[in-house]
C-alpha cells in the first residue's frame, strides 16, 4: 500500500541524473523517475513535492526552494546537442526534443546571440525526439537531450554541444536542472536528509553509472566519466552566477519574469548585462510583492507564476483594470476594439466523451441526436453571408461516425460554394478523426488544410491540468494532446485561439498553470491569435459550479491578459456573462468584443442565453470609450481573405 | 437558508470583492498610473479626506474608467472610518395592506398582517429587523387607514424591533399629495403639516427614492432618512433631435448629484444614494437604445461615491442591475445591494430575486461580508 505521507520526488530518469537514484532506497520517501518536462509537471501541479526540474522551470515559477544540488556542466555537456548533416548557419528548422525545456530556451538565447551568423534564424519546433530524429535530414536539425543524445550523437556529422557554447560565449557554468521544492512541504530536517542522500549518490556516482549502463547496455567506461567529468551536480555559488547570467539573458529575452531574480541565492548577485555605458540593461524588480507586480506587468515585463497567484488573490479589481489597460496599450491599438460577424454552426450534437459540464451532446444512438445535412449547413452559411459574415465557426462532439472524409467533402463543398472562413473543429475532434482514420495529427490538418480549413478554434482547453480535466471530463484529452494538437497545427502554418472555462472548482494554481502552458506554447510556436475565457455554466450539466461570478470572471481574463504577454489579443466573453460585463471586461484586458453569433447552442443548452446585434455591439463598445472595427480570425479586417496555409 | 446567513456578518473572506481596505498612502502603481492620467494631485487631496469641489467633480467625467475605478477605491478606503464599508444585502417581505383593506376592517387586517409578517419572520429565521413594503399608498381605503395599520402592526409586542417599513418614495409622496390639490406649494404643504408628520407618528422614518429635491429637503427637515433614486439617462437623442454624448450626459449626472450632496448633506439625513434606470440591464424587457449599459451605471457608482463622501451608501440595486453588475459594482464605490424578497410572494409581486438567491450569489463565492438589516 502507498504510503500517502511520504514526502514525493521525482528525479530526471537520464543517466546524468544517475546518482541522485540513491533516494530511491530511502524509505521515508516516494521516488520516481520520470523526463525533465515530466518532473516540472508533476511539481507545478502537485503530483510531487521535491522534483529535479528544468531551471528554466524553477526561474517560471518564482516561489519553489531550490536545493543546493542539480545538473550543470563547465563547458561541455555531452548530452544537450544540436545534431544535424549541414553547418548550423544551413539550417532552416531544428526539432526540439519535446522533453527539453531549460535547453529549448538556452538554444533560442545562443541563437539570438549569434544571429549575424545567419541569413535567416532556423524556425524551432518542439517534437517528440524519436519523431524529431527521423526528420533530421538537409537543412532540418535537431536538439536533442540526454541519454538520447549521447546515443545518437555520432550519427550525424555537424554537432554542438550547447553547454560548450554557452560556456564560451560567457565564460559561465551553464545550470539545466535544479531540485526544487515545493515551500512548506519538507522540514528543513527532512530537506537536509534528502540532500545527504544526494551527497551519497554523488560521491558513489560511478557505481550508479556502472549500474545503469548494465541496465541499459551501454559502455560503463563512458557512463562512469561522463557523470564523473562532464556533469557537476552541487549548485556551488560559482555554478550559481552561470544560472543568474542565464536568468538575466532570459529576462532580457522576454522569456523569464524579471521577479526571478529576487528569489535566486544571495551568492549570485553579480550582475553581467549591461549597455554600453556600463549600466544595466534590466530593471529588476527586488521584491514580489503586489505593488512591484503591477508594475512590472503593466510596463509589460514578463510575470511568474507565483506573480501571477499573488496578483489574482490580492490586487483589488480597479489595480487589475488600470494594469491590464496600460499592458493592452502595449500590445494593441490603444481606442480599437474588433468584434467579427460569424455563425456558429454545430453540426453534430453526437458525442461518445459524456464531459460531465456539457450538457449539448447526446450519446450515439440517443434519439435526439443530430447530424445537419448539408442542406441544413448551407442554410445557415447563406444566412451568414448574406448578413455580411465572413466567417463560420463549425464545431460539433465526437461522433464516431465521421471519419476524415466526410470533413474533407464538407469542407470542399463549403469552400467551393459560399466565400468563408472555415475557422473549425476542435483539438478533441482533430484526435477524433486521428483516431478513426488511422491518421497523425499532422496529416489530418494536411489534408483538412488541404480541403479548406482556414483556421482553428481553441475550444476544449478547459483546465490544462490533468488532474483537474480528469475529474470534469474523463474521456476528454490530456492537456498535454491538447496543447500538441495545437503545436501540430502551428506549425503547419495554421493560427489558432486558445481558450479557458473556469469555475469547475480548480484553484487559482491550476489556472495560472493552465496560462504558463499557453505562454510556453506561445514562445515556442507564436501560433496563438488570442485569449478567451468564460465561467463554466452549470444549468443541466452534472458538475457544481465553482466561483463564476462576474468579478471572477473580470478577475480571471485580467490575470490572463497580464500573463499571456506574448498573445495579442484578448476576447471578452458577452455570451457567458452578457453584454453588460462583456462591455465591462474591455476595461480588464479585453480589445475585442467577440462576435455577432447568429447562432449558439452549447453555452445555451447550460442555460445561458444572451443574443446581440452588431448595432448593439458597436454601441457598447463605443460607449466605453473605444473605436469598432468588425474584422476576420486573423484580426486583419474583415474584408482581407483568410488564406490557407499552404505546404 | 440559515439564519446565520441572513442575519449575521458573513466571515470575509481571504479576498474581499466589497471591502475596501483603509489606505492612507497611494503605492507606486497608483502613483505612476495617476500620474499618466494626470490626477495625482487630485488622488492625494480624495485620501486625505477632502470633499470634492464642483469643478473636481466635473473633472471625473473625462476619466477612463480604469483612473476612475482607482479613484473611487481610494475614496471608498480613504472613508471607512466614516461610511460603513460592509456591504449589506436587505431582506424585504411584501404586506399587501393595501389590498386587504379593501376586503377586511383595520382590526382584523392588523392581525392578519401581524400574523403575515410573524409567518415569514418565522420561515426565513431573519433575527435582525425584516423590511416591510406595503403593495400601494393609496386606494379605495384611503391612506390613513393604511397608515394606522402600519403603525399597530409596528407597535405589536409580537413584531417589536423584529421590522421596519420601508417609507415611500417622492413620486409616491407626490402622488398622496395630488389628491388634495394640484398645486405645488399646496402639495409641499400638505406634506409638511399632514401627510409626513402622519407617517413618523406611525414610525415610518425613511423615504425610500425619488429625487424631486424639494420633497427630500421637507423629510430630511422632518426626521426622515433619505435613500436617494437618481435617475440615470443613457446618451440619447434630445426632442430636438441632438445628440447628448456620453460625457454631457455624465456632466449633468455630475451637476445634479451635486446639488443633491450640497443641499442634502446639511440635513444629515442623506443615507443612501442608488441609480435609477428605464429597465433592467441585460433583462428580457431591456429597452435596448433607451438603458444605460453596464460600464455606465458602473461609471455613475465609482462618481457618487466620489462626490458623496458623507454618504453612508451607495447601493446597486440588486433588483434593477443585476446580479453581476450589482457585485462587480461593490469594487468600485458600492456598499449596499439593496433588497431581496424573503419569500417567493415578495419576490414575484416586486420582481426582485429572492434573499437566497442573493446570498448565494455572493456568499456562495465567499466574496462578500453581507449583513442584513
Amino acid at each position: 500500500m502507498i504510503d500517502n505521507t511520504k514526502p514525493r520526488i521525482a528525479n530526471v530518469g537520464f543517466l546524468n541524473s544517475i546518482p541522485y537514484r540513491a533516494a530511491s532506497a530511502s524509505e521515508w520517501l516516494r521516488y520516481e523517475e520520470c523526463e525533465p518536462a515530466e518532473c516540472a509537471r508533476k511539481l507545478h501541479e502537485d503530483e510531487c513535492d521535491v522534483g529535479c526540474i528544468p531551471i528554466a522551470e524553477y526561474l517560471a515559477h518564482g516561489d519553489y526552494q531550490l536545493l543546493r544540488y542539480g545538473i550543470a556542466a563547465i563547458g561541455a555537456v555531452e548530452s544537450v546537442l544540436v545534431l544535424s548533416q549541414r553547418p548550423l548557419p544551413e539550417l532552416s528548422a531544428i526539432y526540439v526534443d519535446s522533453g527539453a525545456q531549460t535547453s529549448a530556451v538556452l538554444l533560442r538565447l545562443m541563437l539570438h546571440s549569434r544571429r549575424s551568423e545567419f541569413i535567416e534564424l532556423p524556425k524551432i519546433f518542439r517534437m517528440q525526439r524519436d519523431l524529431g530524429l527521423l526528420r533530421a535530414e538537409n537543412t532540418h536539425g535537431i536538439m536533442i537531450i540526454g541519454d538520447s543524445a549521447l546515443v545518437n550523437r555520432e550519427k550525424f556529422p555537424f554537432v554542438i554541444d550547447l553547454a560548450a557554447w554557452w560556456n564560451k560565449e560567457t565564460g559561465l557554468p551553464m545550470v539545466f536542472a535544479g531540485w526544487s521544492a515545493r515551500k512548506n512541504r519538507l522540514s528543513a530536517e527532512q530537506i537536509q536528509s534528502l540532500e545527504e542522500l544526494f551527497q551519497h549518490g554523488i560521491d558513489n556516482r560511478e557505481f550508479y553509472a556502472r549500474e545503469w549502463a548494465d541496465e541499459n547496455k551501454f559502455d560503463r567506461e563512458f557512463a562512469e566519466r561522463y557523470v564523473r567529468e562532464s556533469i557537476h551536480y552541487q549548485l556551488s555559488a560559482d555554478i550559481l552566477q552561470g544560472l543568474r547570467e542565464f536568468a538575466v539573458r532570459g529576462i532580457a529575452a522576454g522569456i523569464f519574469p524579471s521577479s526571478c531574480l529576487a528569489k535566486l541565492p544571495k551568492e549570485t548577485e553579480r550582475h553581467t548585462l549591461t549597455d554600453r555605458n556600463g549600466s544595466p540593461i534590466l530593471r529588476i524588480h527586488k521584491d514580489s510583492d503586489v505593488d512591484s507586480i503591477l508594475v512590472s506587468a503593466s510596463e509589460g515585463g514578463r510575470i511568474s507564476i507565483t506573480d501571477a497567484l499573488r496578483l489574482a488573490e490580492e490586487a483589488t479589481l480597479a489595480d487589475l483594470s488600470l494594469a491590464t489597460t496600460a499592458r493592452r496599450g502595449k500590445t494593441v491599438k490603444t481606442d480599437d476594439v474588433s468584434y467579427i460577424v460569424d455563425r456558429n454552426i454545430n453540426y453534430t450534437n453526437v458525442c461518445n466523451v459524456y464531459c460531465r459540464f456539457c450538457a449539448f451532446y447526446r450519446a450515439p444512438g440517443k434519439k435526439d441526436g443530430y447530424t445537419l445535412s448539408r442542406e441544413e449547413i448551407g442554410k445557415k452559411i447563406q444566412e451568414t453571408v448574406d448578413a455580411g459574415g465572413v466567417q463560420i465557426l463549425l464545431q460539433g462532439g465526437l461522433n464516431p461516425e465521421l471519419g476524415i472524409e466526410y470533413y474533407e467533402d464538407l469542407f470542399r463543398w463549403i469552400k467551393d460554394t459560399y466565400p468563408i472562413n472555415l475557422h473549425a473543429l476542435s483539438a478533441d475532434e482533430i484526435m477524433h478523426i486521428s483516431r478513426v482514420s488511422h491518421l497523425s495529427y499532422e496529416e489530418v490538418f494536411k489534408r483538412l488544410i488541404a480541403a479548406g480549413l482556414g483556421s482553428f478554434p481553441g475550444g476544449g482547453a478547459e483546465i490544462l491540468v490533468d488532474r483537474v480535466r480528469h475529474r470534469i471530463a474523463r474521456l476528454k484529452s490530456k492537456a498535454g494532446e491538447w496543447l500538441e494538437v495545437h503545436r501540430t497545427a502551428h506549425r503547419l502554418g495554421l493560427r489558432s485561439s486558445c481558450t479557458m472555462m473556469f469555475g469547475v472548482q480548480e484553484s487559482w494554481e491550476d489556472r495560472i498553470l493552465h496560462l504558463h502552458k499557453l505562454r510556453q506554447l506561445q514562445d515556442e510556436t507564436h501560433g496563438f491569435t488570442a485569449f478567451i475565457c468564460w465561467p463554466f455554466q452549470e444549468d443541466n450539466t452534472h458538475l457544481k459550479a465553482g466561483d463564476t461570478s462576474a468579478p471572477e470572471y473580470l478577475r480571471m481574463q485580467a490575470v490572463g491578459r497580464l500573463f499571456l504577454d506574448n498573445i495579442p489579443n484578448v476576447q471578452s466573453s458577452w455570451v457567458t456573462q452578457g453584454p453588460s460585463i462583456g462591455q465591462i471586461a474591455l476595461h480588464f484586458g479585453a480589445n475585442d468584443f467577440g462576435s455577432v453569433m447568429f447562432e449558439e447552442n452549447v453555452v445555451s443548452a447550460a442555460g445561458t442565453t444572451y443574443q446581440m446585434t452588431a448595432d448593439y455591439i458597436e454601441r457598447h463598445i463605443l460607449e466605453s470609450g473605444f473605436r469598432p472595427w468588425r474584422r476576420n480570425v486573423l484580426y486583419g479586417t474583415a474584408e482581407e481573405a483568410v488564406i490557407p496555409p499552404s505546404f | 437558508m440559515s439564519s446565520s446567513n441572513a442575519a449575521v456578518r458573513i466571515p470575509t473572506s481571504e479576498r474581499s470583492e466589497g471591502a475596501f481596505t483603509k489606505t492612507s498612502a497611494l503605492r507606486d502603481f497608483d502613483r505612476i498610473q495617476l500620474d499618466i492620467a494626470g490626477v495625482l494631485p487630485l488622488a492625494e487631496r480624495i485620501l486625505s479626506g477632502a470633499t470634492l469641489s464642483l469643478h473636481e467633480a466635473l473633472s471625473l467625467s473625462s476619466l477612463a474608467f480604469p483612473i476612475l475605478a482607482k479613484l473611487a477605491e481610494l475614496s471608498a478606503g480613504a472613508a471607512r472610518d466614516q461610511i460603513v464599508a460592509s456591504p449589506i444585502l436587505r431582506p424585504l417581505a411584501l404586506l399587501p395592506l393595501a389590498t386587504l383593506l379593501e376586503r377586511e376592517n383595520a382590526a382584523q387586517v392588523t392581525a392578519l398582517a401581524e400574523e403575515h409578517i410573524a409567518g415569514v419572520l418565522n420561515k426565513v429565521s431573519i433575527s435582525a429587523p425584516l423590511a416591510v413594503t406595503v403593495d400601494r399608498w393609496t386606494g379605495t381605503c384611503g391612506t390613513d387607514a393604511i397608515v394606522g395599520c402600519i403603525k399597530n402592526v409596528l407597535a405589536s409586542p409580537v413584531l417589536a424591533r423584529r421590522i421596519t417599513v420601508v417609507g415611500p418614495s417622492t413620486a409616491e409622496l407626490h402622488e398622496l399629495a395630488s389628491v388634495s390639490s394640484k398645486d405645488s406649494r399646496a402639495m409641499l404643504l400638505s406634506l409638511q403639516n399632514e401627510i409626513l408628520p402622519s407617517f413618523l407618528d406611525a414610525g415610518i422614518t425613511s423615504i425610500e427614492g425619488g429625487d424631486d429635491l424639494s420633497v427630500l429637503l421637507l423629510a430630511a427637515s422632518l426626521g426622515f432618512e433619505i435613500a436617494v433614486g437618481q435617475q440615470i439617462l443613457p446618451p440619447h437623442y434630445e426632442d430636438g433631435g441632438a445628440v447628448v454624448e456620453a460625457k454631457r450626459c455624465e456632466e449633468r449626472f455630475i451637476c445634479e448629484l451635486y446639488s443633491l450632496r450640497e443641499q442634502l448633506t446639511p440635513t444629515g439625513k442623506f443615507a443612501v444614494w442608488f441609480p435609477l434606470s428605464s429597465a433592467i440591464l441585460d433583462g428580457p424587457q431591456r429597452k435596448k437604445r433607451k438603458s444605460p449599459l453596464g460600464l455606465q451605471i458602473l461609471r455613475t457608482i465609482a462618481i457618487a461615491r466620489l462626490v458623496l463622501d458623507k454618504v453612508a451608501r451607495i447601493r446597486a440595486p440588486y433588483s434593477l442591475l443585476g446580479e453581476k453588475v450589482s457585485h462587480v459594482a461593490l469594487a468600485f464605490g458600492a456598499n449596499d445591494l439593496g433588497y431581496a424578497a424573503v419569500d417567493a410572494d415578495t419576490a414575484a409581486s416586486l420582481g426582485l430575486a429572492t434573499l437566497s438567491e442573493g446570498l448565494n450569489t455572493t456568499n456562495s463565492h465567499r466574496h462578500l461580508p453581507i449583513v442584513s438589516a
